[in-house]
């Protein structure tokens, strides 16, 4: 993923946690020595075709779940009174928000694509590793909460 | 005259987000039905009396799409206005609804203010509870 991209990726991120959830990320590097044992992390992800084929998924603490549904709810809820669905409805809806901003941004405003439903799962500790080793990355910190958004683009094949 | 408004969004969170919304408004609203679905939006359309539709378009079972298409294909259903609340960002798209006869596009993130502003002009209702 080249600079520019990431850039994008980085301001898009600002733009909708910002408005959606009135959280201010920060473009970060991921810190040293990250320890998942603590936190569970979550991924929710959507496939993409159209204009251009591809990915995205996001990956964050399930206790920031908690906290976008809070915020984008616009009410202080204890712990056990949320659902899981619903705070995983809330980082579901964040993504979904993000990937109607990126894909314009990327493609322009003329293109079109067909969103797969997001799917939501924990991300072991191991797959986290594997991911962040494997894939192009771009990583935000919000309140010491971790933001790895994934984009994954196919290349097109043209007919000449 | 209260306004009934139906809400079709995969997201309970956006569903909750926009009863907020509506309420702060200050139009005078009636009932708020919500759907998950299109095909749960149509049902509902038709047990009950609905003056606005505020509809998604990705949705499982049945997107926003078809059931506006379907709205439109209905002589009753199609006299009611359907805005569009997505995060759709494609022009061309945007435009295709708005020849299919939906009314309005909100793209999301939203502010109260937006929804306030589109519901008023459709309706003719103002803000501030009054009528135009």
């Amino acid at each position: 993923m080249d600079q520019k991209h990431k850039d994008i990726i980085n301001e898009v991120i600002g733009n909708v946690f910002s408005s959606t959830a009135f959280m201010f990320p920060e473009p970060s590097d991921l810190p040293d020595g990250v320890n998942l044992e603590e936190q569970e992390m979550i991924e929710v992800d959507l496939n993409y075709d159209g204009h251009q084929d591809g990915s995205l998924a996001l990956v964050v603490p399930l206790v920031l779940c908690k906290e976008l549904y809070d915020n984008m709810s616009g009410e202080d809820f204890e712990e056990d009174e949320v659902p899981l669905e619903d705070q995983l409805d809330a980082i579901k809806e964040l993504l979904n928000i993000i990937a109607g901003q990126l894909l314009t941004k990327i493609h322009g405003d003329k293109a079109v694509f067909n969103l797969t439903d997001l799917m939501a799962r924990k991300l072991e500790e191991n797959e986290f590793f594997e991911l962040i080793e494997n894939q192009d990355y771009v990583c935000n910190m919000a309140d010491d909460y971790l933001i790895i958004l994934v984009l994954s683009e196919k290349r097109k094949e043209y007919e000449c | 005259m209260a306004l009934n408004i139906l809400i079709v969004d995969d997201s309970r969170t956006i569903r909750n987000i926009l009863v907020k919304t509506l309420k702060l408004t200050e139009i005078d609203i009636g009932e708020i039905y919500q759907a998950g679905n299109g095909e749960e939006g149509l049902e509902c359309l038709r047990e009950n009396w609905v003056d606005l539709v505020l509809s998604d378009l990705n949705m499982p079972v049945m997107t926003g799409f078809e059931m506006i298409d379907k709205m439109f294909e209905d002589e009753l259903l199609c006299k009611i206005p359907v805005v569009v609340i997505s995060t759709e960002g494609s022009v061309t798209r945007i435009e295709e609804l708005k020849k299919k006869g939906v009314r309005d596009y909100v793209r999301k993130p939203f502010t109260p203010e937006t929804i306030g502003e589109i519901i008023a002009s459709i309706t003719g209702v103002i803000c501030n509870g009054s009528k135009a």
